[in-house]
């Protein structure tokens, strides 16, 4: 508290420094008004969070900024968010020092995420109205992060997609006389020869030309033992249906290939099946049962444990969730999931029991933990305030900011080798040599100073 | 040509002709498969309707066809229908004349609908993003035609619109950034004050520029009671739409700018007497942010009389009502009305309702609540507001007036597949009133309407327009026809040509 108060005080009577700036638009120059501006201090400024909006001549101002070290980053809707500095995007940004009664000018500029422009055309090169375009992450399996309409001329674009490779897809489409199938770019039906588009930041990946396949597409009908809502989910996203009379549910126009069918009456009973739909189908009965009951079982230590899970679909994984546990437990939609736990610093996981797939009546979940957690800490050398360090082990990377005397820490670790380094440039330390290597056991607290690369 | 048709047809006995043809993207001359033609004789001549598809290459062929007149359309989803014989796209196309034994090829190029298209920019000309913007009809009031959504670069394209005159509009916007009102191209808060833009078929008009204007946009929100434990539809109409929402009480509704609007609502009722229907209606007036209320309450019937002019019963079954309901988006969808006895479901709110009779009989009047009898031109769409339940009344007369004659063009040759239209007017006010009609003259340029209610005509044949309005219809100088009762007056026209 006496502390606190000595602060304050030195806080009242240093002169207030001023942050101010203007926000740009990359490709115009123009102003870009109502953008929001958050200043955070890093850890070890006495400044606090601080945000606002430019003005209509794009112009902002924080008036009383306390002297330190800020990062600053700027967003508008439909535009690329960019932390300042920043070589490029999602790079951390380089943290802007302000001395003590100063006055710091920033011009921001932000670009817009990237797109995909194409056309979906027939045989005779005539574009094709109406038809679904999905894009995707070209990851393995690929994962669908958007999708869009052809216009009557057959034109697509799908827009606000962030830097990196992607396949384009088309949906499945019944003509009178006929239908198409699902297509990849460039005119292939498996995504193993789709050809990857790579989309920049601020740049339309243009002309892209699809020429669907022709082929029959199926039905899939059945019957659940209740009214419900019955959701089929594939690797181009989901449809849901309720049911009609007599409890049956009915789907067409689908392509051939993996489904999942789940059904869900009003009071949370739930059926789930996997589907390889290769004919047309009018028999799929789903028998509901109360949803699953997943047990939690944390060997080693309990204490501050926050379940995350996340839902693994054909087309992607959903966001994950924090679960919300009663005695250990809760009930869960049937299908594949995937779970992890809130890092701690008193333990680290061990390992990780979970069955494949949740299905009726239920399933355990196992988590062994260690509370004999390793930590690594030190110092980083150079204009180190607020310098991005990163830590990687097995193919997972944690991130960390020197605080404003280049400290830095991670814990919770568990034993293994490690890679670490501090940068503003590089993303991965396995992609760079000047990355630290090092071998930590269970329980040690291992200190190693960093330069800045 | 057109002067053979009588000849052809009088030696056409059963022998058969092959129409084959070819179809082009109008713009770029691409082969379009999956283009259904049909082939539909003229009236009085007893052959059946054929259609076919063309092929991969744009191809397509109808043999067996016996010799005669035929009228040809060519449609394609998202490409205009055209007819043979167009001189242009708006005109109604001309007979297809197919010889004992021909061969006919014909080359058919289709256009796409007209669009629009540009950008959504804020004070400093950038661009806003996922604004939905819509297009106007330019008619007063404005009729809601189309719509599209901005990209995230506030790029907008609508399409699929017909030829004519459009108002381009900003819907309500808000999020954490902004508040924007409507706004007409291009930055005017008024129809008035909008910038048209005129379009064609196979046409973009692009660089359409909308900068939207800040101001207030109010939440709608409320509660809804329902007579019944259930959820029923309630729809917010403003005039950039609707929005329906399924709810047994609480609803909330995109925002608006002050203004007033309407709040409605339906669903079915339990099948007894005093509830056929759940139902609501009202205006809102917005003013600022409050809680509304609005109601599902049980309705009975609405009685549909339909009787005789002075009076007299009439068979029921021979007639159909059909309604649309009204709201600030305009009419809605068309259904036809289940009677039951007299007794029909009609939830409250503004509707209009028409009632199709057979040929031997016109309608003569119309009443509904609040309403006296309204002995004027009741055969078109009949405006009506129904509030718990009530009475609507058609009546019916039994011997309705009619019109015939000949079609002939400059050298007094008859015209075959010649469309007749024809309007009723008030003379006084000098509009069209109810529905366009339209016949085509059968093989000898012969015309018919029947079961016309007594009243002013305008009449015009011709194969410039598809569906030409009262105006139109004005300069190309019809003919005005008084029709009585129980007579059928003989008109003959002159095929009217544009030069």
């Amino acid at each position: 508290m006496k502390a606190g108060l000595l602060a304050l005080a030195a806080a009242c009577c240093a002169h207030a420094a001023v942050l101010k700036g203007m926000v740009v638009e990359s490709q115009t120059g123009h102003a870009l008004a109502r953008a929001l501006i958050v200043v955070r201090p890093v850890a070890g400024s006495r400044g606090g969070t601080q945000s606002t909006r430019t003005n209509s001549l794009g112009e902002f101002a924080f008036k009383s900024i306390v002297a330190g070290s800020y990062t600053v980053l700027a967003s508008k809707i439909g535009f690329a968010p960019v932390e300042y500095g920043q070589r490029k995007y999602k790079a951390p940004g380089v943290p802007v020092s302000i001395e003590e009664g100063s006055e710091r000018e920033l011009r921001i500029v932000l670009p817009r995420l990237g797109a995909i422009t194409g056309r979906v055309a027939d045989e005779n090169d005539v574009g094709l109205a109406e038809h679904v375009v999905y894009a995707y992450r070209a990851t393995h399996p690929p994962r669908l992060v958007g999708h869009a309409e052809t216009d009557d001329r057959g034109m697509f674009r799908i827009a606000e997609l962030e830097p990196g490779a992607y396949l384009v897809r088309t949906g499945p489409k019944q003509y009178d006389d006929g239908a198409y199938l699902p297509t990849f770019y460039r005119d292939v039906l498996a995504a193993d020869s789709a050809r990857p588009i790579e989309v920049g930041i601020d740049r339309d990946a243009g002309d892209i030309v699809i020429r669907p396949m022709p082929g029959g597409l199926l039905t899939l009908a059945g019957r659940v033992d209740y009214p419900a809502v019955v959701t089929l989910s594939s690797d181009m996203g989901a449809q849901s249906m309720i049911t009609g009379p007599d409890d049956v549910f009915h789907f067409e126009h689908l392509a051939p290939g993996k489904y999942h069918v789940m059904a869900e009456t009003s009071d949370k009973w739930v059926a789930f099946q996997e589907i390889d739909l290769m004919r047309d189908r009018g028999d799929l009965r789903l028998r509901c049962s109360p949803m699953p009951l997943v047990a939690f079982h944390f060997e080693g230590a309990a204490d501050g444990v926050q379940v995350i899970a996340r839902r693994v679909e054909l087309w992607g994984e959903a966001k994950p969730e924090f679960l919300t546990l009663k005695d250990n437990g809760t009930r869960m939609m049937p299908g594949q999931w995937e779970f992890s736990l809130a890092p701690n610093s008193s333990w680290y996981v061990a390992k990780v029991e979970a069955p494949v797939a949740i299905v009726p009546p239920g399933a355990d979940v196992k988590f062994v933990l260690s509370t004999n957690p390793a930590s690594i800490h030190g110092t980083v050398s150079g204009a180190s305030a607020g310098a991005p360090v990163l830590l990687e082990h097995d193919g997972e990377i944690r991130t960390t900011r020197a605080d404003l005397n280049g400290a830095y820490q991670f814990v919770g670790l568990g034993p293994g080798v490690y890679r670490l380094l501090a940068s503003f440039d590089i993303d991965d330390p396995r992609a760079s040599n000047g990355a630290v290597a090092i071998d930590v056991a269970e329980g040690a607290a291992v200190s190693r100073d960093l330069s800045l690369k | 040509m057109r002067n053979w048709l009588p000849v052809l047809l009088a030696c056409a006995a059963l022998h058969a002709a092959t129409v084959r043809g070819n179809v082009v993207e109008h713009q770029t001359g691409k082969p379009l498969s999956r283009v259904t033609i049909r082939l539909q004789p003229l009236p009085g001549f007893p052959v059946k309707a054929v259609t076919a598809k063309t092929n991969t290459f744009g191809v397509f062929e109808i043999a067996d066809v016996p010799a005669g007149a035929y009228l040809l359309t060519a449609s394609r989803a998202n490409f205009v229908t055209v007819q043979y014989g167009q001189k242009q796209w708006q005109s109604a196309g001309e007979p297809l004349l197919l010889a004992d034994g021909s061969g006919t090829f014909l080359d058919i190029r289709m256009p796409h609908f007209a669009a629009i298209s540009g950008r959504v920019v804020d004070e400093n000309e950038v661009g806003v993003p996922h604004q939905k913007v819509l297009a106007y009809r330019n008619t007063r009031p404005v009729e809601l035609a189309a719509q599209g959504q901005a990209d995230e670069r506030g790029d907008f394209r609508i399409f699929g619109l017909k030829p004519g005159q459009y108002l381009i509009r900003t819907a309500p916007l808000q999020n954490a950034e902004v508040s924007y009102v409507p706004t007409f191209a291009k930055d005017a808060d008024r129809a008035e004050n909008g910038r048209v833009v005129e379009v064609n078929y196979d046409q973009d008009a692009t660089g359409i520029e909308i900068k939207p204007a800040q101001g207030k946009l109010i939440p709608i929100h409320g509660t809804l009671s329902v007579s019944l434990p259930k959820a029923v539809n309630l729809t917010f109409a403003t005039d950039m739409g609707r929005e329906t929402v399924q709810t047994a009480g609480p609803f909330s509704f995109s925002p608006v700018p002050p203004g007033t609007y309407e709040l409605y609502s339906e669903g079915p009722g339990d099948n007894s007497f005093r509830c056929v229907v759940l139902g609501g209606w009202q205006d809102v007036a917005v003013r600022e942010e409050h809680d509304l209320n609005a109601d599902a309450v049980c309705t009975s019937y609405v009685t549909v009389g339909i009787s005789g002019v002075n009076g007299q019963r009439v068979d029921r079954s021979q007639f159909t009502v059909l309604a649309r309901r009204i709201d600030l988006a305009g009419p809605g969808p068309i259904q036809q009305l289940a009677i039951d006895g007299s007794r029909a479901a009609l939830v409250p709110g503004k509707w209009e309702l028409q009632l199709k009779t057979p040929p031997n009989y016109y309608v003569a009047g119309f009443s509904g609540p609040g309403m006296g009898l309204q002995r004027k031109h009741a055969d078109g769409w009949n405006a009506v507001t129904i509030t718990r339940s009530g009475y609507v009344s058609f009546t019916v007369g039994n011997s309705p007036g009619g019109i015939h004659g000949a079609v002939t063009g400059t050298s007094h040759e008859p015209v075959g597949g010649a469309p007749v239209y024809l309007e009723i007017v008030d003379r006084a006010s000098n509009t069209r009133i109810g529905e366009l009609r339209m016949v085509l003259t059968d093989t000898r340029g012969q015309y018919k309407f029947q079961g016309l209610a007594p009243g002013d005509y305008n009449i015009l044949a011709t194969f410039e327009y598809q569906s030409p309005d009262f105006e139109t219809m004005s300069m190309a100088r019809p003919q005005s026809v008084y029709v009585r009762e129980a007579s059928d007056a003989q008109v003959d026209l002159d095929l009217f040509v544009l030069r």
